[in-house]
C-alpha cells in the first residue's frame, strides 16, 4: 500500500504513518492519496485553505471515517479500521473544534472520564467488589486532579461542566484527552473561538503538553500555527502541496499561491 | 462531605421507619406500600436504563411480566423456593433484555419506538401462549411465598421481604453508579461522541445497563407475583410501561433516589384516585405535565434543593458556590 515517497522505515522514531490515505465523498475527491509521517515528540500543524480536506485528513486519522484507499498506522500498528476505543487504547486522544463534553457532570468528573480506557472495574466489580472500587475511583481522582492543574483549572472541580466559560470547557476538553495518557494528542482547531489571551495561554499549554506528547493540531490561526508547529503540512484542493519548517513554509510559492495568489503567509 | 454522611444516616432512619410500618400500621397500609415498594423496585431497573445511561425504554413492563410468569411457573409447578425463583425471574428478565438489545444500534427516540414493539410483541405472547402463562384469563394457584421453611403468608412478613429485596436493590445500584462502569453510562447519556472519543464502547455499556435494567424488573416480577399470587397479561402491558416512566419522571430521572420517591409517591397518590375511574387518567396526565414544568429534576430534585437552602446544607452550598466564583 505505501507510496514510493513515504520513508519506508519503520523506525521507532515514526510514531503516526500515513500511506495513500484518499476519500471520496459522492463525485469530490476530499483527499487524494496523502502521505504524512509524524515523529514521536513533534508538533505538527495541518493547514490549508477552506476546503482543502484538513477535517477530512483529522478524521481519519482518528477513526471517525474509513479511509477508501490507503492505511494509518500508530506506533507500528495498523489502525486503519481500528475502532475509537482501541485507538485511544492504543494512545491517541483528540479534542474537538467545539468542544465536546459531558455538560451535566462536573468539571473533575469529565476529566476522570478520560481515564476509562486505563483501568478495567465492570459493573459486577462495582456492585460486589469490596474496596477495589474504592480503591480504583481514588487512584482516579487523584490523577484526573493532576491533571486538571496541569493544564490550569483550579478551584472549579465541583462545577457544572455547562456552566464553564468556552475557554475552561477546551481545557477540560484537553485535560480529558490527557488522562487516557496519551501518546500522540490530536487537536482540532484548538484556537477556535478563543480570544487572544486564552491563545496564549494555550500555546504555552500545548507547549508543555509536547515535552511528553506528540501533538498533530489542524489549525486556521497562522501566528499560532507557526510558533507552534515543527513541520506543518499543508493541503489544497485534498492533496498534498507543501511540507516543511515553519520557514520554509512561509516561503513556499505553491503555499502562497494557494493561499493569497500572492503575498505573506503570515498575513493571513 | 457533610451531604453525604447526612444522607446516609437519612437512608438509615427511612429504613427503619420503613422496616417498622408493620408495627404500627393496619393492614390496608401494609398493603399499599407493599404495591408502592414492588414498584420501587420495578422502576429503579428503569432508572439504570433511561436514567444512567440516558435510553427511554418503553417496554419495561415486559421484563416485570417476563419475570413473574418465571417467579410464578417455578414456584406453582416446581415447586422451587421463592429466593431461588427471584433469581430465576432476573435472569429470564435479563435474558429478555439481551434480546431487547439489538435495539442500541439506533438512538433516541428510534430506541423508545423499537422497545416499545419489544413490550407489545411480548405482552402478546402473554396473551396467547395460552399452555405457558394461561392467557388472559390469567394465571393463578401460585403458591404463598417461603424462604425454604419459614412462611412468608402474612402481609406484614411479606412487606419486609420487599423491604429487604428493594434496599438491596438500591444499595447495588447505588454502588454501581459509584464508580468507572456508572461514569461510563452517564457519559453516554450526556454525549455519545464524547463517550466514544475517550474510548467507551457504546454499544457494549448500553447492553449491560439493559441487561441490569431488566433484571431488576425480573426481580420486580417475581416479588408481584409473589404479593399478588396471581399474574395476567394486562398487568405488562404498554400502559404499565409508561406508567413506570411516569413515576421514574415524576420522582426524578437523574438518580436512584428519584425512581424510589416517584414509584411510592405515585403508587400511594393513584390508589386514592380509583374512586375517579376514567379521570384517574387524566389527573396521572396532569401530573406529568406539572412534573416536567415545575420540577425539572422530580421530586428528588426539588428535595435536594429544599436541602441546600436549609441551614445545614447551605454551607456546603456556599462553598460549592465560592469555587465556582472563582473560576
Amino acid at each position: 500500500m505505501s507510496s514510493p515517497s513515504v520513508p519506508s522505515t519503520n523506525s521507532p522514531s515514526v510514531l503516526l504513518k500515513a500511506a495513500g490515505v484518499s476519500k471520496r465523498f459522492g463525485g469530490v475527491r476530499a483527499l487524494q492519496s496523502i502521505d504524512l509521517v509524524v515523529r514521536r515528540g513533534e508538533i505538527r500543524g495541518i493547514i490549508g485553505p477552506n476546503g482543502a480536506g484538513k477535517t477530512t485528513l483529522f478524521n481519519m486519522l482518528a477513526g471517525v471515517m474509513r479511509p477508501d484507499t490507503g492505511t494509518v498506522q500508530l506506533d507500528g500498528v495498523d489502525i486503519t479500521r481500528a475502532s475509537m476505543h482501541q485507538r485511544v487504547c492504543l494512545g491517541m486522544s483528540r479534542t474537538f473544534q467545539t468542544p465536546q463534553l459531558f455538560p451535566g457532570m462536573t468539571v473533575i468528573e469529565n476529566v476522570m472520564a478520560g481515564t476509562h480506557v486505563r483501568h478495567r472495574s465492570g459493573m459486577l466489580q462495582a456492585m460486589f467488589g469490596r474496596d477495589g472500587i474504592r480503591r480504583e475511583e481514588e487512584a482516579v481522582r487523584m490523577k484526573a486532579r493532576e491533571i486538571a492543574d496541569f493544564v490550569g483549572l483550579r478551584d472549579e472541580d465541583d462545577a457544572l461542566c455547562a456552566t464553564r466559560s468556552y475557554g475552561s470547557q477546551r481545557r477540560i476538553e484537553i485535560a480529558r484527552a490527557l488522562a487516557s495518557e496519551p501518546q500522540l494528542l490530536l487537536l482540532d482547531e484548538p484556537m477556535a473561538g478563543l480570544n487572544p489571551a486564552e491563545r496564549a495561554d494555550l500555546v504555552e499549554l500545548i507547549r508543555r503538553i509536547n515535552q511528553k506528547t506528540t501533538v498533530v493540531l489542524v489549525e486556521h490561526n497562522m501566528r499560532v500555527v507557526m510558533a507552534l508547529s515543527g513541520r506543518i503540512t499543508v493541503l489544497d484542493f485534498g492533496t498534498r502541496i507543501a511540507e516543511g519548517t515553519p520557514d520554509e513554509i512561509a516561503r513556499d510559492p505553491a503555499v502562497i499561491r494557494a493561499y493569497l495568489g500572492s503575498g505573506s503567509v503570515r498575513a493571513a | 462531605m457533610a451531604e453525604r454522611i447526612a444522607s446516609r444516616t437519612t437512608m438509615v432512619v427511612v429504613i427503619l421507619i420503613a422496616a417498622a410500618l408493620p408495627l404500627y400500621a393496619p393492614t390496608w397500609v401494609i398493603t399499599l406500600f407493599s404495591r408502592a415498594l414492588i414498584f420501587a423496585s420495578l422502576v429503579l431497573g428503569l432508572q439504570i436504563i433511561a436514567g444512567q445511561a440516558g435510553q427511554i425504554s418503553l417496554g419495561h413492563a415486559a421484563f416485570f411480566g417476563l419475570g413473574a410468569y418465571t417467579a410464578a411457573i417455578l414456584s406453582r409447578d416446581y415447586g422451587v423456593p421463592f429466593p431461588l425463583a427471584m433469581l430465576a425471574a432476573a435472569a429470564a428478565a435479563a435474558a429478555g433484555g439481551l434480546v431487547m438489545s439489538v435495539a442500541v444500534r439506533v438512538r433516541g427516540v428510534y430506541f423508545a419506538i423499537a422497545t416499545l414493539a419489544f413490550g407489545i410483541v411480548v405482552n402478546l405472547l402473554f396473551v396467547n401462549l395460552v399452555d405457558i402463562t394461561g392467557g388472559a384469563r390469567g394465571f393463578t394457584g401460585i403458591p404463598a411465598a417461603a424462604l425454604w421453611s419459614f412462611s412468608i403468608e402474612s402481609q406484614g412478613r411479606y412487606y419486609l421481604l420487599v423491604l429487604a429485596v428493594l434496599v438491596l436493590q438500591y444499595a447495588s445500584l447505588v454502588r454501581m453508579a459509584g464508580g468507572r462502569f456508572g461514569r461510563a453510562l452517564r457519559c453516554i447519556r450526556e454525549n455519545e461522541l464524547a463517550a466514544r472519543s475517550v474510548g467507551i464502547d457504546l454499544v457494549r455499556y448500553k447492553i449491560q445497563a439493559i441487561v441490569a435494567g431488566c433484571a431488576w424488573a425480573g426481580v420486580a416480577g417475581a416479588l408481584m407475583t409473589g404479593f399478588l399470587r396471581f399474574a395476567s397479561p394486562e398487568m405488562f402491558t404498554l400502559l404499565q410501561s409508561i406508567d413506570a416512566v411516569t413515576m421514574l419522571v415524576v420522582g426524578g430521572i437523574a438518580s436512584p433516589l428519584g425512581a424510589l420517591v416517584g414509584a411510592v409517591v405515585m403508587s400511594v397518590v393513584t390508589s386514592n384516585m380509583r374512586s375517579l375511574g376514567a379521570l384517574a387518567t387524566v389527573v396521572d396526565g396532569l401530573l406529568i405535565v406539572l412534573a416536567m414544568m415545575y420540577l425539572p429534576g422530580g421530586l428528588a430534585g426539588l428535595a435536594r434543593q429544599l436541602w441546600r437552602r436549609s441551614s445545614w446544607g447551605g454551607r456546603h452550598d456556599r462553598e460549592r458556590q465560592l469555587g465556582e466564583g472563582t473560576a
